[in-house]
């Protein structure tokens, strides 16, 4: 299943595969398009895949306002007893992540194979 | 007036006017550390009732010589809470007949008194015995200062009445009232008292120099230049104490309009003049004019007292809230609030939520992410978070002077203890925004820096959350968002402190930003809920 959304400056699109939910983000994660990205990772969490991969390989920036979209996430997630894995980071990105201290929150893995394979060893 | 008076009258201008402006900017500053709840009640006390008010603003007006002063004085007041606005509204209508008294009598040497003012406040600040009355101090030395200014102002324009060209206008003054009005509203803006204009008008008079009428019509047209002079004088200035302002321009342009109409109907015949009226006394025509701003003075009180029921609706209108302002006054903790500790307590979280989420804000002129980026002055939100900072500081310590049992005494220290907490938070966080946004752009340092900004930002509004929410994901996010990171912070510190990182500038700047990041954690960790009792 796939699917796609269009902020000012992200691009979303999402495919299910075994019920994990591969979510990529293309362009900037940002104050100007925190709601879309929230809006979009609550489509898909409430579609029924409540175990998510973000793929953040093409995403250049997130600001605190699209740190705060990642947590939205992350509690959507958990609230339906699932799991989250950040994947693919760019260093800036990656930094900003280590900084928030938020990786014993979710799995941050160097790519979204293993981000894939640690949900699927997580839940079977 | 010769070329070399000239360049020395305008080198006192010029000095007074910026001994005027630090004085109300010292005045404003010291009364800040002041603004205490004790000496809140003190001065609500001495303006208790409208007549109180009303004698107050004549004893200051009369002392001051300037309702320009006490309006910008009592701007401080009222913008540090000391005053309710209402009652400084009639404290400053009456301080403008309270200034007219000195054309009858003498006038006093305010200049000698403006000088002890200053000799002793002054000193009284060296006195470190008196340090922790510094504030009073500080404030009486702002008021000197800006009295200074004012006799600075009127020293300059002295020599005015002696110039030629002065006697001249004198001499047209006696052809057209319009212009005597006219002409009275530009001597108050050039000379900052409306009283020294009448004494040289009746000292002119009784020379014969010029008619009564056209004497009293230049009086008159003063009013307007107060009103102008209050205004310009009070473009720095915002909230209340611009509002202040506003009304001292209100009432004595209507005051002097009031008057001169009165004046132009009587020359018509319509009405007698109020000249003709009190020269059927056996007054001398000194007394006369003397009496004739007097009673154009106290117009201004009345039309304070005829139109102050609308004051406020009018005032708001003129000079709305700023953001800053709303946010510097509390929205939930009240006096009556401190009699139920667990109310009061909670009253106190909600205000710290406020502070929490308008925080982040100080951070903006540092942010990666631009659009976050706002127009509002950091100062100005600064103040405005230390203000209701300090507010429930104050409250905090008035409850606990209330408390009796035990349990309700370690309530309040423990709650005075997390305020101080989120002091330092708004200290800690709006130095962090101060040193990364003095970086240049596209440095190792600055991506860096902005990178903690962003991190810091995120976990004040998770804080927030927390605080005010009973989400246990919040507790726990925060939990990991504050997490002892020593480690890994001195692994960024030992890359920033690496020769290829940047110039030792760059490098100090970094290592100082990752010092406040981590101190603005250790404070969120220290505000978490699961820190509260």
């Amino acid at each position: 299943m796939a699917s796609a959304s269009n902020a000012t400056d992200l691009e979303l699109t999402h495919t299910v595969d075994n019920m994990i939910a591969v979510v990529q983000l293309r362009g900037h994660l940002d104050s100007n398009t925190q709601v879309a990205a929230e809006t979009y990772f609550k489509m898909v969490v409430t579609s029924g895949s409540a175990r998510v991969v973000l793929d953040l390989s093409q995403v250049d920036f997130i600001s605190s306002a699209g740190l705060r979209a990642v947590l939205t996430l992350l509690k959507l997630v958990k609230g339906s007893h699932g799991a989250l894995a950040v994947c693919a980071s760019q260093p800036p990105v990656k930094q900003l992540f280590e900084f928030s201290g938020l990786k014993t929150l979710f799995l941050i893995l160097p790519t979204v194979d293993e981000g894939r394979a640690a949900l699927v060893a997580r839940f079977g | 007036m010769s070329g070399e008076s000239a360049f020395d009258s305008a080198s006192a201008f010029l000095a007074g006017l910026v001994f005027f402006f630090i004085g109300l900017d010292g005045i404003r500053s010291s009364l800040k550390g002041l603004a205490s709840r004790e000496m809140r009640r003190r001065a609500q006390r001495a303006t208790a009732s409208p007549l109180r008010a009303a004698l107050l603003g004549i004893g200051l007006g009369a002392i001051t010589q300037s309702a320009t002063a006490v309006a910008f004085v009592l701007g401080g007041l009222v913008s540090t809470r000391f005053l309710s606005l209402q009652r400084a509204l009639t404290v400053v209508a009456f301080a403008n007949p309270g200034t007219a008294l000195l054309a009858f009598l003498a006038a006093i040497n305010l200049n000698v008194a403006t000088l002890w003012v200053i000799g002793l406040a002054g000193l009284a600040m060296r006195q470190r015995r008196l340090a922790h009355h510094n504030a009073v101090f500080g404030a009486l030395l702002g008021i000197g200062f800006l009295l200074f200014g004012l006799v600075e102002l009127k020293l300059a324009a002295a020599p005015l009445g002696k110039a030629a060209w002065f006697e001249a206008i004198t001499a047209a003054l006696n052809v057209s009232l319009l212009l005597a009005f006219v002409v009275g509203t530009a001597l108050r803006l050039v000379i900052q008292s409306s009283s020294a204009i009448a004494v040289i008008l009746i000292a002119l008079c009784g020379k014969g120099l010029i008619e009564p009428t056209q004497a009293i019509m230049v009086i008159h047209g003063t009013g307007i230049g107060i009103g102008l002079s209050v205004l310009m004088l009070g473009q720095g200035l915002r909230g209340d104490a611009r509002r202040i302002s506003y009304w001292q321009a209100i009432i004595n342009v209507l005051s002097g309009s009031f008057m001169g109409g009165w004046l132009l109907l009587a020359w018509v015949g319509v009405l007698p003049s109020i000249i003709e009226l009190l020269s059927r006394t056996s007054l001398k025509i000194e007394t006369v004019l003397a009496t004739g701003f007097f009673v154009q003075m106290s117009m201004g009180a009345v039309f304070n007292a005829l139109l102050s029921p609308a004051a406020p609706r009018i005032l708001s209108r003129l000079v709305p809230d700023h953001a800053e302002e709303e946010l510097a006054k509390p929205a939930f903790i009240s006096e009556n609030a401190s009699n139920t500790p667990e109310i009061a307590v909670e009253l106190v979280r909600r205000e710290q939520v406020r502070i929490l989420r308008a925080a982040p804000a100080l951070l903006d002129r540092a942010r990666l992410d631009r659009t976050q980026s706002t127009s509002r002055s950091n100062a100005a939100l600064h103040t405005s978070l230390v203000a209701l900072h300090t507010e429930i500081a104050s409250f905090l310590a008035e409850c606990t002077e209330h408390a009796h049992a035990h349990t309700e005494s370690t309530l309040f220290v423990h709650a005075i203890g997390r305020e101080q907490v989120v002091g330092e938070l708004i200290d800690a966080i709006d130095a962090l925004g101060t040193e990364v946004s003095a970086m240049s752009d596209g440095t190792s340092a600055s991506t860096l820096c902005g990178g903690l900004v962003e991190a810091t930002d995120a976990m004040l509004h998770v804080l927030a959350d927390a605080l005010e929410g009973t989400d246990e994901m919040d507790r726990e996010i925060l939990a990991a968002m504050t997490s002892d990171r020593s480690e890994q912070l001195e692994s960024v510190r030992r890359s920033a402190a690496s020769t290829r990182f940047g110039t030792p500038r760059e490098q100090a700047a970094t290592l100082y930003a990752i010092s406040l990041f981590e101190r603005v954690m250790y404070l969120a960790r220290r505000l978490a809920p699961e820190a509260a009792v």
